[in-house]
């Protein structure tokens, strides 16, 4: 492929096959579908192709396609016609009747989120990613990274439910540091 | 306390069916992403100069390494708030639709240019764009801060990529043109890169660029190129004339009289027109092109028609629109279906004192 040149580091080949099914579940949990999360991770891996020839190691190679994911969506979000078409401001009415343990139910409250509150509760608590890391990838403050976090955790508590998305305790931090 | 969350949206996708990789695709696509990026045919590599560099600049110097954590060069993240039209009336800048509106003090506007960090506002003591008079440049952001940029060019024709953050436009020093690679967030120049190789550029006192990703395109009467501020290299570039416009890739280019879109890297004929058709536009980011009221996705080939009248901007997210007095009428591009806004605008501006975004004003 010509791409594989770095010694100690897999192919370009060998890294799509591992990285592949992360990738596809985080872009699942973004976009609710599959399709979508298809075209999606196919568009960053590509965008990381071209760069493979300057990845050193492994880890940067994981992080430096999960930010061009995050950043391939972003850039689809931005167009209104898919602002219109998918994520909605609309919460459910409430957690009553729902079976929060169901698939359905989480994803599709991920998609009732704003496109970066969405970003930020996958990264954080899906790909479990520090604060710090989060705001790098996003290329956000941490504050922000804290705000948005607590913003789409009211919203998903009141379409999970309590028992799924506590409140928080008075007095403490809402969000690990 | 967010264990719950976490494990359902784990259960969520374990039992998803993962496609298998198509690795094949992936590497297609990745060799025409880098070829569109890069050309790499008759290059020349040239010094280029990185002055203080700092976001991406950075990110790539002094180790050859992908750095995990630095999304700019695919947009910023703070885009994935959106973002709508911005106009000028004088000296009043409406971002966002109307969401954010600044003065420039007593300056009116001249251009307006988008950028993953704001719009830059080009200014000077009327509208003209005869080059008569010094241009100024301030950067408006989403929060409405607006912050001079230490630049002030005259006739230049500067450019932009609204998904970058940064403002490109050559000079001339010593007789060799240079590009120049302004990050607009502090105004910190990311690159300089000598282009020896253009040395007729018509009437403009230096070459008209244009900037799209990691390549800034340079004017030349002589066979344009196209320069990787990055890396300084320099390429020949059949596809692009004395007056580059590229977006996405793609340009506008001419056939028998015609305005055609092609893809700068292949030349692949993407859209084309007849002679009466009249002027074509491109939006932002190169899918769309508007010959005036059809508006041709240039992935799929899809035309629709919007119902605007007069002189038509472009969105950040290439959503056509128009002012008609205090009247924002704002369109999608695959619809066709509008949506009408009402500005508070200031009172008496006339016409000739309007500014799109999306749309060139140059003499």
């Amino acid at each position: 492929m010509g791409q594989d040149a770095t010694p100690g580091l897999p192919s370009f080949t060998e890294f799509v096959e591992v990285a592949w099914p992360g990738l596809y579940r985080t872009a699942y949990l973004l976009l609710g579908d599959h399709q979508l999360a298809e075209d999606l991770v196919q568009d960053a891996l590509a965008k990381t192709y071209a760069s493979w020839r300057r990845v050193r190691e492994p880890a940067a190679a994981r992080a430096y396609a999960r930010t061009v994911l995050v950043n391939t969506a972003a850039s689809w979000f931005r167009r209104r016609s898919w602002r219109r078409e998918w994520p909605t401001d609309e919460l459910p009415e409430t957690a009553t009747g729902h079976d929060p343990s169901d698939r359905p139910a989480v994803v599709a409250a991920l998609r009732t989120l704003p496109p970066r509150q969405r970003a930020v509760v996958v990264l954080r608590y899906f790909d479990d990613l520090s604060v710090r890391e989060v705001a790098d990838t996003l290329g956000i403050s941490e504050g922000t990274v804290k705000s948005q976090t607590s913003h789409a955790l009211d919203r998903l508590r009141v379409a999970l439910g309590d028992d799924v998305v506590p409140a928080p305790a008075r007095g403490l931090p809402r969000s690990r540091p | 306390m967010t264990e719950r969350l976490t494990d359902l949206m784990q259960r969520a996708v374990d039992d998803l069916r993962v496609p298998p990789a198509p690795t094949e695709r992936v590497v297609a696509q990745g060799r025409a992403v880098r070829r569109t990026r890069r050309r790499t045919a008759a290059a020349v590599t040239a010094a280029v100069v990185l002055v203080a560099g700092i976001g991406v600049g950075a990110t790539w110097r002094g180790t050859s390494e992908v750095e995990p954590a630095r999304p700019d060069d695919t947009g910023r993240a703070e885009d994935l708030a959106g973002n709508g039209p911005a106009l000028a009336v004088g000296s009043t800048v409406v971002l966002d639709g109307g969401d954010v509106i600044a003065r420039v003090g007593a300056d009116a506007v001249r251009s307006l240019y988008y950028t993953s960090a704001g719009v830059v506002v080009r200014h000077g003591t009327d509208a003209a764009q005869d080059g008569s008079a010094v241009m100024r440049f301030s950067l408006l952001t989403a929060s409405g801060s607006l912050t001079r940029l230490p630049i002030e060019l005259q006739s230049a024709v500067p450019s932009t990529d609204p998904t970058e953050p940064y403002l490109a436009f050559s000079t001339v020093a010593e007789g060799t043109v240079q590009v120049v690679v302004l990050d607009v967030r502090d105004g910190v120049e990311a690159a300089r890169v000598p282009v020896p190789q253009v040395a007729k550029w018509g009437a403009w006192t230096s070459p008209v660029v244009s900037l799209d990703g990691d390549t800034v395109y340079v004017g030349s009467a002589e066979g344009s190129v196209s320069v990787d501020w990055r890396t300084g290299e320099v390429t020949e570039t059949a596809e692009v004339d004395v007056y580059p416009d590229v977006r996405g890739g793609h340009t506008i280019a001419t056939a028998d009289g015609a305005p055609i879109v092609v893809d700068v890297a292949t030349g692949e004929l993407l859209a084309g027109t007849t002679g009466r058709s009249g002027m074509l536009s491109l939006s932002p980011d190169g899918r769309y092109a508007r010959v005036g009221e059809r508006i041709v996705d240039l992935e799929t080939q899809a035309i629709t028609r919007v119902g605007l009248r007069g002189p038509i901007g472009w969105s950040p997210s290439d959503e056509p629109f128009t002012l008609d007095g205090d009247r924002l009428t704002t369109c999608s591009p695959t619809t066709g279906e509008c949506v009408e806004t009402r500005l508070d605008l200031p009172a008496g501006a006339g016409s000739d004192d309007v500014r799109l975004g999306g749309v060139t004003y140059e003499s």
